[in-house]
């Protein structure tokens, strides 16, 4: 006769819980430049992409560089937060770190010499600008209410986006998965507090079919049920759009997940119909999809750290 | 955050409006010309529970077509939802095929009999299958009925006749298949798709 499994057996036979969280993969930022010169090909807005993948080279020479210095939060403070569900890297109350600065001017003096004329003298100007004016700059784009004041701070503000992206993404290579809040599923990320640039549907070890929202900032992937809105949590009513020109669906991999309570449009990219989607390079690549659905009457939720449109 | 054409259009020299693209120097002309090539889609995903036994896997449902406009709706596809804990986006081979189901074109839409001795099978009205139904099940309960076994200690069974209900019901449902067909007396009685 078959004996009977006690508790633990069949807990050990079972096969393991799915992480909810998930770490910025190592080489996320090159993974990502590979993307976008895929997606620069034949597109309205090449050009653009292909700078992006220049910025996001020089984000993963820059990463590379600060891994080895992010500093790991003390145990006590990780403790706390995982109780609380507070983000233990937060980014919207916490002080800005004084290194982002030296990620900053790494990233401008890479980009320099591959940027347009009207970016290059903006550049130009970032001695003049002072130290000062762009911290209350990188401030405000944590704490998603930036207000550039002139022309030539929208110009930078991508960059100092760029800058602290890799800033946050070592801080949270610094962390373990069990590190990071987990269970709340909230819609922002549990690792930094920030809004998601977009959620996507993985496969392989990430759970077939699994979807993760994917911070704007720190890169870290929270899971989120399907077919529920990550802004407001409503699940009815939801639908899809995706683009459809004359010779059919243009980005199959891409599409935005509308809410009728909350009118907000946050995109899904989904790795069963593409499996080299990345959710930050998707999303730039298809912002012709933002301004249909904004013409529907969505509001676009998702935040992106390259654009900016005050 | 507001995308719209307008905006991403171009940097005003007073007021400050547009997007950092274009304060970067790049021209967003083309995309915007673009634009109007292109519609949008629209497709909807639904929850739903497999029919088939009371295992009760999660299923999403994926349907074409816009309900708001009073267009033609069609499902596309069904898979297993990877957030149900039963199922974890898993399927069998016969929840696997719903999509064929549910298009089927031997799909049953109506109440049918075949008396007994004929080959046929004739399609009926609902009032007169909930009338043949009642009316053969009090014949056969009134003729084989057991209010008391061998023993003399009352049983009130009713043997010869068996039920076969929905394994996808809901808790609601198997509550009332449950009042009806037990204090009939009914032992046979099966919620599960073995058949």
């Amino acid at each position: 006769m078959q004996p009977l499994l006690s508790p633990e057996e069949i807990a050990t036979q079972a096969p393991g819980d799915v992480s909810p969280n998930r770490l910025p993969a190592p080489r996320l930022f090159s993974q990502r430049a590979e993307r976008l010169r895929a997606l620069a090909g034949g597109h309205a807005m090449g050009d653009f992409l292909l700078f992006c993948a220049r910025i996001a080279d020089a984000q993963q020479q820059e990463l590379e560089r600060l891994v080895p210095l992010a500093p790991r939060p003390a145990a006590d403070t990780l403790k706390r937060c995982r109780q609380h569900g507070m983000p233990p890297l937060d980014a919207q109350g916490a002080e800005l770190p004084e290194a982002w600065f030296e990620t900053f001017t790494q990233l401008v003096a890479r980009l320099e010499p591959w940027s347009p004329p009207v970016l290059q003298s903006a550049l130009m100007s970032v001695p003049g600008l002072g130290r000062s004016a762009l911290d209350d700059l990188a401030r405000g784009i944590l704490r998603c209410d930036e207000n550039p004041d002139t022309v030539i701070e929208l110009a930078l503000a991508p960059l100092v986006g760029a800058a602290l992206q890799v800033t946050w993404t070592a801080r949270a290579l610094a962390l373990a998965e069990h590190d990071i809040p987990a269970g709340f599923e909230d819609s922002l990320c549990p690792a930094c507090g920030s809004h998601p640039v977009a959620s996507i549907v993985r496969i392989g070890d990430a759970g077939h079919g699994i979807r993760y929202a994917t911070c704007s900032l720190c890169a870290c992937e929270w899971h989120v049920t399907r077919i529920k809105c990550v802004p407001c949590h409503n699940t009815k009513g939801i639908a899809y759009q995706a683009l459809e020109g004359e010779e059919g669906a243009l980005n199959p991999g891409v599409k935005a997940e509308t809410c009728p309570e909350c009118h907000a449009s946050l995109k899904i990219v989904s790795m069963e119909k593409d499996p080299f989607v990345d959710a930050f390079a998707d999303d730039l690549a298809t912002l012709t999809l933002d301004m249909l659905v904004d013409e529907a009457g969505f509001h676009r939720a998702g935040r992106n750290l390259f654009l900016f449109t005050p | 955050m507001q995308l719209s054409r307008r905006q991403f259009f171009k940097v005003a020299a007073g007021g400050l409006t547009g997007s950092s693209l274009v304060a970067m120097g790049f021209s967003p002309t083309a995309a915007l010309a673009e634009v109007r090539t292109f519609k949008l889609a629209r497709t909807t995903e639904t929850r739903n529970t497999c029919p088939y036994c009371s295992v009760g896997c999660g299923i999403i449902m994926y349907s074409l077509g816009d309900r708001a406009k009073n267009a033609h709706a069609e499902i596309i596809h069904i898979e297993g939802d990877p957030d149900h804990p039963v199922n974890r986006g898993t399927l069998c081979p016969k929840g696997a095929g719903l999509l064929d189901f549910v298009h089927s074109k031997n799909r049953l839409k109506y109440p049918e009999v075949r008396e007994p001795g004929s080959k046929e099978w004739k399609r009926i009205g609902w009032d007169e299958a909930f009338g043949r139904i009642a009316k053969l099940m009090k014949e056969d309960r009134d003729a084989n009925f057991v209010a008391r076994n061998a023993e003399g200690v009352t049983v009130n069974r009713w043997l010869t006749t068996g039920f076969l209900a929905a394994s996808a019901s809901s808790n609601e449902s198997g509550y009332i298949t449950h009042k009806v067909v037990r204090s009939l007396g009914m032992l046979a009685f099966d919620n599960q798709a073995r058949v």
